[in-house]
Parts: C-alpha cells; sequence; structure tokens
C-alpha cells in the first residue's frame, strides 16, 4: 500500500504536466488531437487524484489535510475539480491552460516534499478540523481559479487595448466572460472562507475559549475576506472595472499564496501545519 | 473509333479576367436553362451544367473525347455572348477529366475564390447544380460529380478553418465587439455618418441581434433611409448627447475633418457607465474620434487600422489551411474516379455473376444434409442452370454498352445500385 501511495504521488505530476501540456497545445496551436482527448485526460488524472487521496486518508487514518504539502494536492485537485464543471458549463476550453499551469506547480510541490506517517496530533482528528479545513481548502480553490480569470482578463484587456491581435486575442473568450468568471469564482471562494472563518472562530472558543487568536494567520485570513468582500461589493454595487476587479482579486490571491507558503516556512505558531 | 466520354470545363475567372471582361460573359439564373438546352442539341455533349457568378463563368461538359471540344464551346460563347470580345479568348481555362473535376472542387471549396474560404460559392454552386438538374441537363456522370463536389466542399468547411476569422474590415469589427461583450444583443449601438463600410459593419451588427441600433448624419434624410433598410432610429445630429449615455458601441464614418468625438465629451460619460466597457470603432479617414480616448479606463477605440492589422492576421491563417482543404479535395476527387472506375461493363458483369453465385452457394448449403448425394448434385446443376439463364439477358443488354457511352454508364450504374455491388477492391 506505501508502495502504491507513493506510486501514485509520483505520477500526479507527470499526468498533470502533460495534461497542462495538451491544454497548451491546444491553446496556441489549435491541434485538433490535443481538442479530442485533454478533457478526457484531466478527468482522468482528476480521478486518479481523488483516488490517491482517499486512500492515503483511508491507510493512514487521518484526514489527508494535516500539513501543508496534503493541503497543496487537495488544493490541485480541487481547482481541477472547479475547472472541469467550469469547462463543462462555459463549454470554452482555451482558458483551461492558464489554470493548469498553477496546479501543475502546485502539485509538483506538493509530490516533491510530502512524507507519509501515522501520528497525526490528536487537535487534526476533530471533526472542526474537517470542516474548518474543508472550507478553507474550496475557498482557497475558487479564489485561485478567479486570479487565473483575473489574469486572463488583464491580458486579454492590455492586448486590446494596444492593438495586438496574436493568440491572447484569438484564442481567449471575451473580457465579459472572464470577468464574470472572475467575479462568480470570487463570490463562491469568499463564501467558503466565510464558512471557514466562523467554524475557526468556534473551534477557537470550544479550545481555548476566546473566538480570536492574534495569531499571523488568522490575522492575515481576516485580510484576505476584507478585500474579497470588498471586490464583490465593488464589482456588484459599486460599478468598479473588470479590471479594477482582476487586478484586485490577482493581490487577494498573493495575500493567500504569502500566507500559506512563507508562514508556514517562517513562522511558528500553533495554526501552522506540521 | 474511341465512343467515349470525358468532363470539360471552359471558363474564366478573377485571377485573370478582369471585371471589365467577366461582366460581358455572364449568364443570368433565369437564361441558363435555355442554353444548356441549346448545348445539347449538338449530339458531342451528353451533359452540361454552367456556373456564373461575378467573379467567374464557367462552362461544363460531358462531351465525347473525339470532339474539338473546347473550340465548340468558344463559338458557343461567342455566339450567346455577342459582347463578349473574340481576343478575350486568351483568357479562358481549359481543363479536362480529372484537372476539370479538381477545378470544381476547388472553386466549390472556396480555394478559388477572390477571398479564401468566402462561404458564398458554395451556395452558388449549389443553385448551378439545381439549375441543371431541373434543366435535365445532368446526367449519370454530373449528378454524381454534384454529390461528390458538395461533399468535398462541406468537408472543408467542417474540418479545416479556411472559412474562419473576419477578413473583411466590417467584419473584423464585429469579431472585435465580440472580444469585448459576451453578448451583442443587450447592447445598443450608434452609427455616425453613412459611409459605406460603417453601413456594412452596422448590418453585421444587425445580423448579430444587436439591441437599438441608432444611426445620424448630417444629411437628416439619408440617416433616415439606412435606418429603415437596418431597422435602426434615425436621430438629428443635436440629439447626439442624449444618445451616447445609451449605447455601447460607437461606429464613426463621417467624412467630417475634426473629431467628431473628443475625449472629454467621452469621459463625461463614463459616470453613467456603472463599470461596463464603452467601444468605438472609427472606420473613417481622416478619423471621427480624437485617439487619446483610447487612453480613459475601460473604453476601446480601435481605428481602420487596427482592424485591418486582424483582417490581415485572418488571412495569413486561411492560407495556413490550404494544403490540408487541398488534401480533401485530393481525396474526393479520388472518391469520384473511383466511382467512375466501378461504371464499366466487365467488371459489372463479373460482379454480378459473383454476387448470384454467392446467394445460390448460400442457399445450396442449407439443403446438402437434408438430401442424399445424389439429389444434391442435381440441386447445383439446376439452380447453375437457373443462374445462367437469369443472367444471359442482362449480359448481352450490358455489353451492348461496352463504350462509355452516358446512356450505358446510366444502366451499369442502376445495375451496380440494385444489386449493391461494391466498388472493385483493386
Amino acid at each position: 500500500m506505501d508502495f502504491l501511495i507513493s506510486f501514485l504521488n509520483t505520477v500526479l505530476p507527470i499526468l498533470y504536466f502533460t495534461a497542462t501540456y495538451l491544454y497548451a497545445l491546444y491553446f496556441f496551436r489549435e491541434e485538433e488531437f490535443a481538442a479530442r482527448y485533454m478533457t478526457r485526460f484531466l478527468r482522468f488524472t482528476a480521478g486518479l487524484h481523488f483516488f490517491e487521496v482517499f486512500l492515503r486518508g483511508i491507510y493512514y487514518r487521518h484526514y489527508p489535510l494535516a500539513n501543508l504539502y496534503e493541503a497543496a494536492t487537495v488544493l490541485a485537485l480541487a481547482i481541477t475539480l472547479i475547472y472541469l464543471y467550469i469547462e463543462y458549463r462555459i463549454q470554452v476550453k482555451t482558458t483551461g491552460y492558464f489554470i493548469l499551469v498553477f496546479v501543475f506547480f502546485l502539485q509538483l510541490f506538493s509530490s516533491a516534499f510530502i512524507s507519509f506517517g501515522r501520528g497525526i496530533p490528536e487537535i487534526l482528528q476533530s471533526p472542526f478540523f474537517i470542516f474548518h479545513t474543508t472550507a478553507a481548502i474550496l475557498g482557497y480553490s475558487a479564489l485561485a481559479i478567479s486570479a487565473m480569470y483575473g489574469i486572463m482578463y488583464l491580458l486579454l484587456f492590455h492586448d486590446i487595448k494596444s492593438s495586438r491581435f496574436g493568440v491572447i486575442y484569438s484564442r481567449l473568450p471575451s473580457l465579459e466572460v472572464l470577468s464574470e468568471m472572475n467575479i462568480k469564482a470570487a463570490i463562491l471562494g469568499f463564501s467558503f472562507l466565510t464558512v471557514a472563518i466562523l467554524l475557526g472562530g468556534v473551534w477557537s472558543y470550544m479550545l481555548f475559549d476566546k473566538l480570536f487568536n492574534p495569531d499571523p494567520k488568522i490575522i492575515i485570513a481576516l485580510i484576505t475576506w476584507l478585500v474579497y468582500g470588498l471586490v464583490i461589493l465593488g464589482s456588484k454595487k459599486l460599478g468598479w472595472t473588470g479590471k479594477r476587479v482582476a487586478f484586485l482579486s490577482l493581490m487577494g490571491f498573493g495575500i493567500i499564496l504569502f500566507s500559506m507558503i512563507a508562514m508556514n516556512l517562517f513562522l511558528n505558531s500553533f495554526h501552522v501545519f506540521r | 473509333m474511341d465512343t467515349s466520354y470525358e468532363i470539360y470545363v471552359l471558363g474564366l475567372n478573377h485571377r485573370f479576367a478582369p471585371v471589365e471582361v467577366r461582366e460581358t460573359l455572364s449568364y443570368e439564373a433565369d437564361e441558363i436553362p435555355r442554353y444548356l438546352q441549346r448545348l445539347l442539341q449538338d449530339d458531342t455533349f451528353a451533359e452540361a451544367f454552367i456556373l456564373s457568378t461575378c467573379n467567374r463563368t464557367e462552362i461544363y461538359v460531358v462531351g465525347k473525347v473525339t470532339a474539338p471540344i473546347q473550340e465548340l464551346l468558344e463559338r458557343f460563347i461567342l455566339e450567346t455572348r455577342p459582347a463578349f470580345v473574340s481576343r478575350h479568348r486568351d483568357l479562358f481555362y481549359f481543363l479536362e477529366g480529372e484537372a476539370a473535376i479538381r477545378h470544381l472542387f476547388r472553386v466549390a471549396a472556396g480555394l478559388d475564390s477572390m477571398v479564401l474560404g468566402e462561404p458564398q460559392i458554395l451556395g452558388q454552386v449549389k443553385e448551378a447544380f439545381q439549375i441543371a438538374t431541373e434543366a435535365g441537363s445532368a446526367g449519370t456522370l454530373l449528378r454524381r460529380l454534384f454529390n461528390f463536389t458538395i461533399i468535398a466542399g462541406k468537408r472543408v468547411r467542417s474540418e479545416t478553418a479556411l472559412g474562419e476569422g473576419a477578413v473583411s474590415v466590417a467584419y473584423a469589427a464585429v469579431e472585435l465587439a465580440h472580444k469585448i461583450f459576451k453578448d451583442l444583443s443587450n447592447l445598443n449601438a450608434l452609427l455616425i455618418g453613412a459611409g459605406e463600410t460603417g453601413e456594412l459593419t452596422a448590418r453585421h451588427l444587425r445580423e448579430k441581434r444587436i439591441g437599438r441600433l441608432y444611426i445620424t448624419n448630417r444629411t437628416f434624410s439619408r440617416a433616415e433611409q439606412l435606418a429603415a433598410v437596418l431597422d435602426g432610429t434615425a436621430i438629428p445630429m443635436r440629439q447626439l448627447p442624449e444618445v451616447l449615455r445609451e449605447v455601447d458601441l460607437i461606429i464613426g464614418s463621417t467624412s467630417s475633418r475634426e473629431f467628431i468625438l473628443t475625449r472629454d465629451q467621452v469621459k463625461a460619460l463614463l459616470p453613467h457607465r456603472a463599470g461596463r466597457p464603452l467601444f468605438l470603432i472609427d472606420i473613417a479617414v481622416p478619423r471621427d474620434f480624437d485617439p487619446e480616448i483610447n487612453r480613459l479606463p475601460n473604453v476601446f477605440l480601435h481605428d481602420i487600422d487596427d482592424l485591418q492589422q486582424i483582417v490581415q492576421r485572418n488571412l495569413e491563417k486561411r492560407r495556413e489551411q490550404v494544403p490540408r482543404a487541398e488534401k480533401i479535395v485530393d481525396q474526393e476527387v479520388q472518391n469520384y474516379l473511383n466511382w467512375r472506375k466501378t461504371l464499366q461493363v466487365t467488371p459489372t458483369i463479373v460482379a454480378l455473376r459473383e454476387k448470384l453465385e454467392a446467394i445460390r452457394q448460400r442457399e445450396l448449403e442449407k439443403y446438402r444434409h437434408r438430401v442424399s448425394p445424389e439429389e444434391f448434385e442435381h440441386l447445383k446443376r439446376v439452380t447453375h442452370g437457373i443462374i445462367n439463364k437469369i443472367l444471359h439477358l442482362p449480359i448481352v443488354q450490358l455489353k451492348k454498352y461496352n463504350n462509355g457511352n452516358p446512356d450505358g454508364l446510366l444502366r451499369i450504374d442502376v445495375v451496380r445500385e440494385l444489386f449493391d455491388l461494391e466498388d472493385d477492391d483493386d
């Protein structure tokens, strides 16, 4: 079983690389062969990935979100699943490349550093942990997707504005569609993030008898929450342009990346994955 | 003496013949049946059709290989089109057999069009086929040729990108609008001026179901005229400021020497737009919109050079598709020629005999173990005799036509179809 799990763990980045490559062929060269197989290939990869996460959880007897690297691989899986859903809904396949580049690096990072073992701290066996982290991961994956659509929006915006009618212009869907995806994904991510923060507060109250800990990660999560709240308010009520919304959603995601990586590496607090 | 028939084409097109020449040699749809009948009065010709569009006139015939086809067709043209000047005969191309077939397939696929891959030609080719079929001038060879031509044309459309991407300035403007907006139907547009390209752009927008279409012009009657044609709303120039607030897409197409819209005018519109983009297309030379407008946030301004750039890029992409399209044409030419090869008497007779023999053997097998060996021998002999008797007359009849004559081809084709004879697998 150990072998199977570590084998799958090695294969996943390769599969994601191949999927990314196929989507790139379709995006840049309109390769028919890629168009025919890439979605099926990505679905297969996601299926195998789900199986691997499931297996790891069962075999090592913990909810498979116990450390940073597990979080990264589940994030990669969640982004892929949400992307597949979007692709199915809007029937546009040209945006997959941008999403999958990120997914590939996420999975590569996870596969390279992940270590297996039992002995998860007791605190991470609580049902609160399961719901808190699941909500957070789903939120972060939706926000990642929002950021990717934000990048696409800015690229296309720049090319149209400066009359550069190259591959970005000819292959991406309209600015309006990109902006819509940018905002919809942000709303979805914001909702999950809200749930995660609330659950965290309740859990913290039960463990430490206080709703709020002055922990850097929590502070940053609250800042992120505020940024996205502003993004949504701005686009829905204040008539902000797609460009400003895209830019801010990218910034919000930058903060998330920072909190996920830098703090786990450099800070020592109760909230860090071990 | 060789009495077989072949397919020929004589014609001229935009490649070599200027429009002054082409217009002296066009045939109207309603007069074509008469000319087809006239052609077929000469028994050199068994079948014929005429393809006449503004970019080409081509006469296709199935004619006797021994006859001076080119001369006869040239004489036909000089007789029926007196305005055509005899010395322009140099501009004709004359193709026969496979070359003529390939030419037709390339035409239908848009490979021979002035604008590579343009879509109208396939419809025009179909119409020419329709006229010939109704006039009774299309026989076995042409009718099957029509099928294969349409297949080739459709395959090139669906399997290559030869017809994709805007290749006119007006369409490029619409394509660009589609890169900014998701759906044009809930937008309003404004056309300022009555330039030809501006009108064409507005027409395309109307086809894409744009919401309201306002039209304004210095001469108001001209705006009204256009509004009637394009199902738009004509407004006088002085109402421009109010209408500007309602529109998402503005086309400038006037002959004005000064800017119609300045940066400040457009800037004043932005607070009303609640983040929605504004798209301005400047097709006029000299330009109608101040280029500084493009610096405003969420406002896109493109002039005719930008649109030309899109057109050039799309044309290049179309040209890259040519080898794939030619390959499809080659395949379909081969398919048609393969079908023609089956239209020969001897192989048809052999195939027919084999077909019946196979049926006989299958039926005999059912009785092999139900009757004695002697009775089985009898059965074999009787059935053999029946098959031979049945085949005798059709074979004699078929052999009469062993000369490639169109009537014979029709009979062979019917026999092959009735008995479901497969194409030779050589």
